[in-house]
């Protein structure tokens, strides 16, 4: 049966599997590919579009709860630009 | 062929839109007019209640980074467009947003708009420029 996770809850379980186990298996070369965790269990597939990762997973576990990051960023998408920088350092953006 | 979309002009606010034709989750047709959006970087975004209306099935959750810095978590989804003389199965975030077109679904493209009161939004193939 499908739990009734919110998604700040399933943020955090994928979260948590990247940091404890996951991040450990994968390599340099994979850093920036999308990651597609099952939260309930620890699976996870990785590739180069995150539609094709989270389908596999779904795939080979029944009613999945999918965390989709990339390795090494949890970040997947910016809604409005907002650099990843520090904006009171003038460095940032004086030319 | 080159595509067209309009500029839209409410309430002195220039939005560069642009009409797509969506499928829902039993294949259902339906038009759907939504904002280009430079500084989204994703594919599509929908309002959780349109998400709702075309059945879309929850894939999974990712997490978002909004303008003013903080994460959001959101639910996405698979959606099939019609987009430059073909189909294409594409990642739709659902967020309290108006419609969104992002940079992902644009790339490989060439976007040009005329700011102005009903100005022509053109998305054109890069490769069709150099054929």
């Amino acid at each position: 049966m499908k739990t009734q996770l919110s998604p700040e809850q399933v943020s955090k379980l994928g979260r948590e599997w990247y940091n404890s186990k996951i991040k450990h298996e994968l390599s340099d070369d994979q850093l920036g590919m999308d990651l597609a965790i099952e939260v309930m269990t620890g699976e996870y597939e990785i590739g180069n579009n995150g539609l094709e990762v989270t389908k596999r997973l779904h795939e080979r576990v029944a009613d999945a709860e999918v965390y989709l990051m990339r390795h090494g960023s949890f970040v997947t998408a910016y809604l409005g630009f907002h650099p990843d920088v520090d904006l009171s350092d003038d460095r940032n953006w004086a030319r | 062929m080159t595509e067209t979309g309009r500029v839209r002009l409410t309430e002195d606010q220039f939005r560069a839109t642009w009409m797509l034709q969506v499928f829902g989750a039993n294949g259902v047709p339906a038009r759907i007019e939504a904002v280009v959006d430079t500084g989204f970087s994703g594919e599509i975004a929908l309002p959780e209640r349109l998400v709702g209306q075309l059945g879309l099935k929850r894939l999974g959750t990712k997490e978002i980074r909004v303008a003013d810095g903080r994460l959001i978590d959101a639910w996405y989804h698979e959606l099939e467009i019609e987009w430059q003389d073909g189909f294409r199965h594409v990642e739709v975030i659902s967020t309290e947003t108006f419609p969104l077109i992002g940079m992902a679904l644009l790339r490989g493209s060439r976007l040009c708009v005329m700011v102005e009161d009903a100005g022509e939004v053109e998305i054109t193939p890069i490769d069709q420029l150099k054929a």
